[in-house]
Parts: structure tokens; C-alpha cells; sequence
């Protein structure tokens, strides 16, 4: 658990796609508040998406079954997403330079996807 | 001869028998019921005047004021407006007043009424500091299907006050009456919508302000009832402020808000708790515009709307009460320029936020879930509450 939050906590992750793989951040925001939506009617959804520069994203989330998405296009963005209780979800796309990212998960059964490029 | 006499006297019998069964019918009613009365004053080219018509029946009557070319007049029109003390005689019904100020500084226009159905219109031209002031009381039930109207054109300083339901007994209903307010070329000008009553609902109550600046529209409705409208509109204007209440809670009320090329101006807009109440504010093509919205304890499945286009340096704050559930908030800025703000705030149990920024630079997004407050970050965005 300590690792874990240790390397939630300070991540700053730098996932490359393939090209193939490329997919907006709208697309990616609202897939996934469409099947949070369904996929649990009691838990928070949120989801930004930012287009330009120096942007910055911020969701806290404290109830159970959060689903929070961030989608950013531009460069030296910054996003944050902190859920603090359980079966969470954070999702977070980043397109451009000098990207920023972190996600702070504290509870279990929570789940992290990350896109940078 | 005798045949005739006959049918005389058997009329009359027949009239005395009815009038005897109509009898205990008026005593129960009250007074005997005047109306269908007109008067008209007309006014040119005085100074400090005074008209004033007061009409104490019952149904349909109709008073028109024209003051043109003066100064400091007064209009002052009331029906059926003696005494609360017996509210089943004071009260009145498809009444009709109408007042017309043309190029008369300070004029001073007022019409009062206890009514149903009955049509409020004040039209001031080429003004400066002058009143209108709109009044239906609500002494007994039925306070329905009002109409008033009051348009300043060339007015600064001027101020339409419009008020439905006030002095309203417990048992009053102030339903479906509509309230309709614009300001055109005016500085330092206000509007003031007012409804009241125990149980309000279907009212509609619109404000406009066009090619203006400095001015304040302010729409206000205080029952618990439900699909009660609030519209407010901004065109070509600066530095002008709009605040919508709505505070009774209810169901399926509305507050719609909009800026269109202006600058400097703010939206505030604030629903009580209820159910299914929406709250919309647009800006188009303006900077530093504020849009500020709220909807309070215990809601559920109410909504936030916030669209900003064409726009710099906007700020939209949305905040739905942390002990409110499946809630939702939706706030763009697109196409924008500058520096863009957004904070959202929700509760804890099945709520949505969205928030969508194209263009600009240095946007800030913040979105709180259960939490009480907004985390600002960097030094942009203000703190603020929930």
C-alpha cells in the first residue's frame, strides 16, 4: 500500500502510444463518463478536456466509485486527479510538450490509465 | 285593458320572487359590484404635475395616463387598493392601467392593484431618473394571470419595479402571472422583479438590457412552487450585473441568463434546494464576464449549465450544495482567448460535472466531488465555498 501511494503520489508518467493509437481526448473522456455513467449510477463522474497551453486540470474526488477523467491537448499542461476513497477510476490523456500528471489514489479496488504523447 | 294589467302585474310578481331569491346571494357577496369603468388623464409640457386615479370597482375598468413634455410629474393609478380589512371586497378582476411618460425628467410613474387578470403597462421615453413602479398584492387567493409591462428607453438612472404576491395572505396563490421588464440605452439603471406568495408557480419573469452600462437587473421569486421562469439578457452592454433567486426550492424552475458582446459583466444565479430546477448562463463574444451559480441544501437531480464563445478571460463558478445528490454541471469555454477559469463543486452521491476549454492560455479547471471547498491552484482561480 505505502508503494503504491508512494508511486501515485509523485507520479509524473510518460507513456508513449504508437500512432495507430491515437485517439482525441474527447473521445477518450466521453467513453469513458458514458460507461462510468452506466457502469455505476451512485459514484461522482467528472471529466475535463482542455485544448491550448499552459493549461491546468484538477478533480478531487471523496465519495466511493468515482469515475474522473481528464483529456488535455497542448503543451506544459498540468493535471491532478486525487480520489481519496474507493473503487475509483481516474483516467488522464495528455497531448504535447512539457506535460505534468499526477494522480493520488488513497483507498482500494482503484484503478489508474494514463496516456501521454 | 284588464289583459294587460294582468301580464304587468305577473311580471312584476315574477321580478319580486327573483330579486327575493338574489338577495340573500348579494348580502353574502358584499357591496354592490361597480366596474367597466374608463378614465384618461393627459398632460403636456407641466412641471412637478400630479395625476392620480383611483377606481374602487370591482371588474374590467380601465385607466390611462399620458404626461409628455414635463417635469417631475407624478402618475399614480390604483383599483380596488382601499382597505385589506375585508379582502372579500378588496380584490379585482380584467383590470387595465396604463401610463405613458414621454421627455419628463424625474418623472414618477405607480400603479398598484389586488387583482386577477389584470394588465399593468408603463412606457417612459427620453427620461432621466425616473420610477416605475408595478404592484399586484395578493390579499386573498387567486392572483393569477397578471400582466405587467414596463419599458425606459433613453432613462439613466432610471428603475422599473415590479412586485406580484406581496401582502399576501396565508393562502394566497400568485400562479401564472408575468412580469416583463427592458431597459434600452440607459446607465446606472435597475430593473426589480419580485414574486411572493405561499404558493407560487407558472410566473414568468423577463428583463433585458440593451446597449447599456452600469445597470442591474435583479429577478427574485420566494414561493415553493414550481415551473416558475426567470430570464435575463444582456445585449451590447458593460459593467452590468444580473442575480436570479429563486429560494423556495420547488420543482422544475428555471433561470436563464445571457451576455452578448459586453464586457466587465457578472451572472448570478441561485436556486434553494428542490428537485429538477436548471440554471443556464451564457456569454458571447465579451471579456472578463462572471458567471456564478448555485443551487443549495438537499437538491436532487438538479443542473448547472454554463457556456461561454468568443470570449477572454471568463470565469464560471458552479457549485451545487455538498448534501445534494445526482446533480449536474456542465461549463465550457470555447473558442476563447486569455487566461479562462472554471471551479465546480457537487456532493457526494451520484453527481456529474463536465468541463470543457478550447483556445486561450493558462486555462485553470478544478472540479471538487465531496468536498466542501475549492482547491485553488497556482494563485488564479479564487477560494470559494460550498
Amino acid at each position: 500500500m505505502l508503494l503504491r501511494w508512494l508511486f501515485f503520489i509523485s507520479l509524473t508518467a510518460t507513456m508513449s502510444a504508437h500512432a495507430d493509437d491515437l485517439v482525441s481526448t474527447t473521445q477518450v473522456v466521453d467513453a469513458l463518463a458514458a460507461h462510468a455513467l452506466v457502469a455505476d449510477p451512485f459514484g461522482n463522474v467528472s471529466q475535463i478536456s482542455q485544448s491550448g497551453y499552459d493549461n491546468i486540470a484538477q478533480t478531487d474526488q471523496t465519495g466511493s466509485g468515482g469515475r474522473a477523467a481528464i483529456g488535455q491537448v497542448g503543451n506544459n499542461d498540468y493535471s491532478f486527479i486525487q480520489q481519496t476513497s474507493s473503487s475509483d477510476t481516474a483516467v488522464n490523456t495528455q497531448i504535447g510538450n512539457g506535460l505534468r500528471m499526477t494522480i493520488h489514489q488513497t483507498g482500494p479496488g482503484q484503478a489508474i490509465s494514463i496516456i501521454q504523447r | 285593458m284588464k289583459i294587460q294589467l294582468s301580464r304587468k302585474f305577473f311580471v312584476s310578481t315574477v321580478s319580486v320572487i327573483a330579486l327575493s331569491f338574489c338577495l340573500p346571494a348579494l348580502a353574502a357577496v358584499g357591496p354592490p359590484i361597480a366596474g367597466d369603468d374608463s378614465a384618461t388623464i393627459t398632460q403636456t409640457s407641466e412641471t412637478g404635475s400630479t395625476a392620480s386615479q383611483d377606481q374602487p370597482g370591482q371588474y374590467s375598468n380601465a385607466a390611462y395616463i399620458d404626461q409628455s413634455y414635463g417635469t417631475s410629474d407624478i402618475a399614480t393609478q390604483q383599483q380596488n387598493r382601499d382597505s385589506f380589512s375585508t379582502p372579500n371586497y378588496d380584490f379585482s378582476a380584467y383590470g387595465d392601467q396604463s401610463i405613458t411618460q414621454t421627455s419628463n425628467t424625474a418623472a414618477q410613474a405607480s400603479q398598484t392593484d389586488n387583482s386577477t387578470n389584470a394588465t399593468q403597462t408603463i412606457n417612459q421615453t427620453s427620461n432621466s431618473y425616473s420610477t416605475a413602479a408595478q404592484t399586484i398584492n395578493a390579499p386573498a387567493a387567486w392572483t393569477e394571470y397578471n400582466v405587467q409591462s414596463a419599458t425606459q428607453n433613453g432613462n439613466n438612472g432610471g428603475s422599473i419595479a415590479q412586485t406580484i404576491g406581496l401582502s399576501n395572505s396565508p393562502t394566497s396563490v400568485a400562479s401564472n402571472n408575468t412580469q416583463t421588464a427592458a431597459q434600452t440605452g440607459q446607465i446606472n439603471s435597475t430593473i426589480t422583479e419580485g414574486i411572493d406568495g405561499d404558493n407560487a408557480s407558472g410566473n414568468s419573469q423577463t428583463a433585458t438590457e440593451t446597449v447599456g452600462s452600469a445597470n442591474v437587473i435583479n429577478q427574485t421569486n420566494l414561493s415553493s412552487g414550481l415551473d416558475n421562469i426567470q430570464t435575463a439578457s444582456i445585449v451590447y452592454g458593460d459593467s452590468n450585473m444580473i442575480g436570479q433567486t429563486q429560494t423556495g426550492g420547488g420543482l422544475t424552475n428555471t433561470q436563464t441568463a445571457s451576455i452578448s458582446y459586453g464586457n466587465d459583466n457578472t451572472v448570478t444565479q441561485n436556486q434553494g434546494g428542490g428537485a429538477l430546477n436548471s440554471e443556464s448562463a451564457t456569454v458571447y463574444a465579451g471579456s472578463f464576464n462572471t458567471i456564478d451559480q448555485y443551487q443549495g441544501i438537499g437538491g436532487g437531480n438538479n443542473i448547472e449549465l454554463a457556456s461561454v464563445q468568443y470570449s477572454s478571460s471568463g470565469l464560471i463558478v458552479q457549485r451545487q450544495d455538498n448534501s445534494s445528490s445526482s446533480g449536474q454541471e456542465y461549463a465550457s469555454q470555447n473558442s476563447n482567448t486569455g487566461a479562462n477559469q472554471i471551479g465546480q463543486s457537487q456532493g457526494n452521491s451520484g453527481n456529474y460535472a463536465s468541463v470543457t476549454q478550447t483556445g486561450g492560455t493558462g486555462n485553470l479547471a478544478i472540479q471538487n466531488q465531496g468536498g466542501t471547498y475549492f482547491s485553488a491552484v497556482g494563485n488564479t482561480l479564487s477560494p470559494s465555498h460550498n
